[in-house]
C-alpha cells in the first residue's frame, strides 16, 4: 500500500501528519526569517552626523559639546543599554602614553532610552569641565608641546572624544550565562572615535 | 525482499514531509533566542518531537527496514536544511563570512543527529505498533465476532 493509499484511506491520520509537517515548516521559514533580519540589523544600524564641539567660557572653564544620530533601519526597536561618553587629552609625546581625562558621562540601562524601531535619536551630550587642576593640567600640556613645535591654546589642543553605545535589538533574550555568542546576536555595540572614521 | 519502485517513493515524500521539524530543531538548538517557537535547548522536549515525527515513517511504510532507512533520510535531509537556514541571511551578505562558522554550528549540533535518529526509529515502532491496532480494530469491525 503506497502513501497516497494511506492518505485516501487514513484522512484523519494523514491530516495530523501534514499538520505537523506544515507547523514546523512555519516556524523554520519565520525563524529564518527573524535571523535574516536580526543580521541586517547588525549590517544597517550606524552612529551617523557627530558634531562636535568646544569653548572656553567666560569664566576660564571649558565647554565640551557632541551630538550623534543613531539610526536603527531595523524592524526592532533598541533598548540602550550603556552609553559611555568621555573627552580626553592624549599625551603621546613622551616615552610613555598619558591621558588627561576630561569627561566621563555614562548612561545606564536604568534610563529606559529606547530608539524606536526604523527611526533615529539624536544622542546630545554637554559637560562643563571648571576643575581648575584638570584645567592647569591641559594648560601644562599645552605650555609642554610648544617645546616640541606644536603651537596648542586651550581652544586647539587635541582632544579626544570617545563615545561607545551598546544595545539590545528588541525582546530577544540577551542574559546566557554561557551561551555568549547568543547574546552578541543580539547586541549592537557602535563606537563614535573623534581620531577615527565613524563605524 | 526487493525494492519496489512505491517502496522508495514512499520513503522520499516521507522523508521529505518529516524532515521540517528536524530543520526547525537543529536551527532552534543555535538561536534559541531568535527561533519562534523555542525549545530553549531542552534535549528531552527533542526527544519527544523526535519520537513523534518517527511515527508516520512507522505508520505509512510497509516494511520495517523503509521506515528506518526514512528516518536517516528525513534526519539528513533535515540537517541540510538548517544549514541552508543558518546561511540564509549571508546568501544576502558575503557568504565567505559566515563559512568559519560552520564549525560552530556542526560542533554544536552534531550531538542532536543521534537524538533524532534514535527518537526516529523509536517512533517507527510506535507508528508500526498504532497502525496494527488500527487494522485489528478495522478487522474486528468488518468481521464482527
Amino acid at each position: 500500500m503506497t502513501f497516497f493509499e494511506w492518505v485516501r484511506r487514513q484522512p484523519v491520520s494523514s491530516t495530523l501528519f501534514v499538520i505537523l509537517t506544515m507547523f514546523f515548516l512555519g516556524a523554520s521559514i519565520v525563524s529564518a526569517s527573524t535571523y535574516a533580519s536580526v543580521v541586517r540589523a547588525q549590517h544597517d544600524i550606524v552612529l551617523e552626523n557627530p558634531s562636535r564641539g568646544m569653548n572656553v567660557l567666560a569664566n576660564g572653564s571649558l565647554e565640551f559639546t557632541l551630538s550623534i544620530d543613531f539610526v536603527n533601519p531595523s524592524r526592532y526597536p533598541l533598548h540602550l543599554y550603556s552609553g559611555d561618553w568621555i573627552v580626553r587629552v592624549v599625551n603621546d609625546s613622551g616615552s610613555g602614553l598619558s591621558y588627561i581625562p576630561l569627561v566621563s558621562e555614562y548612561t545606564s540601562w536604568s534610563a529606559g532610552i529606547t530608539i524606536l524601531a526604523r527611526d533615529r535619536t539624536t544622542f546630545s551630550y554637554l559637560a562643563v569641565v571648571s576643575n581648575p587642576g584638570l584645567i592647569s593640567r591641559v594648560s601644562g600640556f599645552a605650555n609642554y608641546s610648544m617645546a616640541s613645535g606644536e603651537e596648542y591654546t586651550l581652544e586647539t589642543v587635541p582632544y579626544e572624544y570617545n563615545l561607545d553605545m551598546i544595545a539590545f535589538l528588541g525582546e530577544f533574550k540577551h542574559d546566557y550565562l554561557r551561551e555568549f555568542y547568543l547574546n552578541d546576536m543580539v547586541q549592537v555595540e557602535r563606537t563614535y572615535n573623534s581620531k577615527g572614521a565613524v563605524p | 525482499m526487493k525494492l519496489g519502485r512505491g517502496d522508495l517513493s514512499d520513503a522520499i515524500i516521507l522523508a521529505l514531509m518529516s524532515s521540517t521539524p528536524v530543520a526547525f530543531m537543529s536551527f532552534d538548538f543555535m538561536f534559541p533566542n531568535l527561533s519562534t517557537p523555542s525549545l530553549d535547548k531542552n534535549f528531552m522536549a527533542m526527544f519527544l518531537i523526535s519520537i513523534l515525527i518517527g511515527i508516520p515513517s512507522g505508520y505509512f511504510s510497509k516494511r520495517t527496514d523503509m521506515a528506518m532507512l526514512t528516518v536517516i533520510i528525513y534526519v539528513a535531509i533535515g540537517y541540510v536544511w538548517a544549514n541552508v537556514m543558518y546561511s540564509a541571511p549571508y546568501l544576502l551578505y558575503d557568504m565567505g563570512s559566515v563559512l568559519p562558522y560552520y564549525g560552530l554550528f556542526l560542533r554544536f549540533t552534531v550531538i542532536l543527529l543521534f537524538i533524532f535518529i534514535v527518537g526516529g526509529f523509536m517512533g517507527t515502532i510506535l507508528g508500526q505498533l498504532i497502525r496494527d491496532s488500527i487494522r485489528r480494530e478495522e478487522t474486528s469491525l468488518t468481521f464482527p465476532k
